[in-house]
């Protein structure tokens, strides 16, 4: 089920409802309703992969119990190997498969030897990189003693298959969000009208602004051949824009809909093209999985902690995982790598904490340097986001060498239209997150705003824009593929 | 909870007031890239506006066409009135048996013809009917019988367009006129569209494959069964099509197959010979003057009409 369609608008008010008002103050049959419901959404696009949430949340319930019931060193070690191959085994069956094998056939024949290596026709289920990756921080959460084991079964499925955040994140942790299924939840007014006002806001990132830049985006990065340089360009720069509305929205509606059933999420996107460096944009930029391969990867890898080289090392060793986590392509891997590799002076100078603050704080304009501190993080994200986007890094590349050419903008007259329509759009986008950039996410400004007038106004334009742009079907998010 | 409630209730109206005028400005004064769900076809293509103004000044005609652009391209009733009989061309742009019902109930009464000629081809059982809806709801003066047409295509884009004809009605009318040439179309009294100096021979072939839709042959037969009822003579007419077409139409045969199992006559004029491709036709579907002359003086042989 797509947040995106008329599927979920009945859905989401009906579970609202039962919630509520059936099930107000039996937490355990409100968990009980959470888990089918989270089942029923999942089950919407394949009800085969519920075997496969079913089974990784049995697997690391059974070892959560078992951890919490073992002192003996070589069992805990166990335990948590089990659970980690079970986890990684079912992503990487799903997800790597076909790619290990190909590159493995590949890396033979330049020796000139032909393997016979068949790949299998495997369907990727809907969010497996997320929620194997959400179980997983409870088995190791509960190995390194941070967390108390769930007795609840109920409510430790409900955590894992928790629908909001369930297909494409946030990645929570266990210690911030299985704790809030096992108390009791109050419903709060504040909470939830913020809930909604996030989920129309992620609404309008999603439904308007990447729907409408993936037309033109998509088009163009197909044929690119076809293009000039300065199109090329514009294409780069409205797929940064794609993205970041497709997967943030998703976030936002995410987090909304769990505030209107009293859950509290981490926040996934905190303006990263607002970013005056890359580091700051990597600690703004899907913060649920940096934080993750940061607590999980990095510091068991030794973090900081080896000297400068260790830390160049594990710094490479997290962007390569990260960018291979999105995708069984090189194309992901070369994305994480540029990233990298953009991250290293800031590393080796020891500046990658120079910007921890919000971007002209106390002030509405930010001056010249810092403009231009942001215009070159974005400059450097929209190439990186070329090798994201296309087929293979030789398309990625010779995609980059045309833009060089910077010849004169060539749209075809349709996507011109769209284009200047889209500018449009954008422009109201950017000073509603400009505008709310201190707060949790972009419309929340509104809370603060006094004018009834106002909100009302920006609201309408909203709504409008969501009513004339839905595609009714639904479109799919782009992270669901990862 | 009352807060919560409260405060959604408030913004939902005050919020609501203000996306109906902003939808109505952009229906009227935007571009079609400003609101790509809501589509108004006013005085766009086929004519539709000028025909649906010219039929509220009609009372008494002998012949009622509904249909598609085969119909409205179709059936000239100037070469009808030469025979003696006023013909009047209710055929629109990509029309469906959901829009023929509507204009049909609409306006026979009105008209009273002595018959109504259905034109039929497999196109016209293939659409979703979401294209004309767009054509009738952005041309035709509002009343709530379009809300039942509305709601057989049950799309949110057609939703959304009956919405905007509601609210647009409030407002006085756009008093431009529609002109009487668009391109190379010249829109003759009677509602017929005449095709002027054609461009060279068009044979593309439109349409990929297609399947009759269930529903849309429901509706045609509730049509027809209602005139039965009334008592209202009407025959259903197969324009003709080029030999290529015709052939490529793979669900011809489907189509006459379940119309006749369903007691419908077709009368396919694609067995008139003295037609060919090149002569007659402007692109692979569409007659041109010279095949529509040579079509309806045949029909009216066919029809013998007793209209008096």
């Amino acid at each position: 089920m797509f947040f995106n369609s008329i599927d979920f608008a009945i859905f989401l008010p009906i579970v609202f409802f039962l919630y509520w008002f059936v099930f107000k103050s039996h937490l355990k049959l409100q968990n009980l309703l959470i888990l089918i419901a989270s089942y029923v959404f999942y089950g919407w696009w394949d009800w085969r992969f519920l075997t496969l949430i079913f089974f990784s949340t049995v697997v690391d319930y059974v070892v959560g119990i078992r951890l919490s019931r073992t002192e003996d060193k070589k069992i805990r070690k166990l335990l948590l190997a089990i659970s980690i191959t079970v986890n990684l085994g079912l992503l990487g069956f799903f997800k790597y498969y076909n790619f290990f094998i190909e590159t493995f056939v590949d890396a033979f024949s330049i020796f000139g030897y032909q393997l016979n290596a068949n790949t299998l026709n495997i369907i990727l289920p809907v969010g497996i990189s997320f929620y194997t990756f959400q179980t997983l921080s409870y088995s190791i959460d509960i190995y390194k003693r941070r967390m108390e084991f769930s007795k609840d079964f109920i409510a430790f499925a409900s955590f894992v298959s928790f629908f909001p955040q369930l297909v494409a994140g946030p990645i929570e942790r266990a210690t911030n969000l299985l704790p809030q299924f096992h108390h009791k939840r109050s419903f709060d007014s504040n909470k939830a009208l913020d809930g909604v006002r996030q989920i129309l806001w992620g609404l309008f990132k999603k439904v308007v602004i990447a729907d409408s830049c993936a037309v033109i985006v998509d088009g163009i990065f197909s044929n690119y051949h076809d293009y000039s340089g300065l199109t090329l360009f514009a294409a780069a720069v409205l797929f940064a824009f794609q993205i970041y509305g497709d997967f943030s929205g998703y976030s936002d509606i995410a987090i909304g809909t769990s505030r209107l059933f009293g859950f509290n999420l981490m926040q996934n996107f905190a303006f990263p093209y607002f970013s005056r460096d890359i580091a700051e944009f990597w600690r703004r930029w899907h913060i649920s999985l940096s934080t993750w391969f940061r607590d999980y990867l990095y510091i068991p890898l030794g973090g900081s902690k080896g000297g400068r080289w260790m830390q160049v090392r594990n710094t490479f060793i997290i962007f390569i995982v990260s960018g291979f986590w999105h995708g069984a392509n090189w194309t992901f891997i070369a994305w994480g790598a540029l990233n990298a590799i953009y991250f290293l002076p800031l590393l080796l100078l020891g500046k990658n904490r120079r910007n921890l603050g919000i971007v002209a704080e106390n002030r509405v304009f930010p001056t010249l340097k810092e403009i231009g501190m942001i215009l070159f993080t974005f400059l450097l994200t929209v190439v990186a986001w070329v090798f994201f986007r296309s087929a293979s890094v030789t398309d990625a590349l010779s995609f980059l060498k045309s833009i060089l050419s910077f010849s004169s903008l060539n749209f075809a007259e349709a996507d011109q239209e769209r284009f200047e329509v889209l500018k449009a759009l954008l422009t109201f986008f950017l000073l509603i997150e400009w505008w709310g950039r201190k707060y949790q996410f972009g419309l929340q400004v509104m809370e603060y705003v006094s004018y009834r007038l106002l909100k009302v106004l920006i609201y309408s334009f909203i709504i409008y824009c969501l009513m004339m742009f839905l595609k009714v079907d639904g479109s799919a998010f782009i992270y669901f593929q990862f | 909870m009352k807060v919560f409630f409260k405060k959604i209730l408030v913004y939902v109206l005050l919020c609501g007031i203000t996306v109906h005028l902003l939808t109505l400005l952009s229906g009227r004064y935007l571009n079609t890239y400003y609101r790509p769900n809501l589509h108004i076809p006013l005085k766009d293509y086929g004519f539709t506006y000028s025909r649906l103004k010219e039929v509220k000044s009609k009372n008494k005609i002998d012949v009622l066409v509904l249909g598609n652009s085969h119909a409205y391209r179709g059936y000239d009733p100037r070469i009808f009135k030469k025979s003696g009989f006023e013909l009047f061309n209710l055929g629109s742009s990509s029309q469906t048996p959901y829009q023929s019902r509507y204009l049909l109930e609409e306006y026979i009464n009105a008209l009273d013809p002595c018959v109504v000629i259905i034109e039929t081809n497999p196109l016209y059982f293939a659409l979703d009917g979401q294209e004309s809806a767009f054509d009738i709801l952005a041309n035709e003066a509002y009343n709530f019988r379009l809300m039942k047409m509305t709601s057989k295509v049950n799309c949110y884009p057609s939703y959304l367009a009956h919405h905007f004809a509601f609210m647009n009605s409030i407002l006085p009318a756009d008093t431009i006129s529609e002109p009487r040439v668009i391109w190379n179309d010249a829109y003759v009294n009677g509602g017929f569209v005449e095709k002027i100096d054609p461009l060279e021979f068009n044979n593309q072939f439109p349409f990929d494959a297609y399947s009759l839709i269930e529903e849309q042959v429901e509706e045609f037969l509730a049509m027809t069964s209602f005139l039965r009822k009334i008592g209202q003579d009407y025959r259903v007419v197969y324009a003709p099509v080029t030999i290529r077409f015709y052939e490529e139409y793979v669900n011809r045969i489907d189509m006459k197959r379940v119309l006749e199992a369903n007691g419908e006559k077709v009368l396919d004029f694609n067995q008139y010979t003295e037609l060919t491709d090149q002569d007659h036709f402007y692109d692979l579907h569409h007659l041109n003057q010279k095949g529509v002359i040579a079509f309806n003086e045949r029909l009216i042989e066919e029809l013998q009409l007793n209209c008096n």
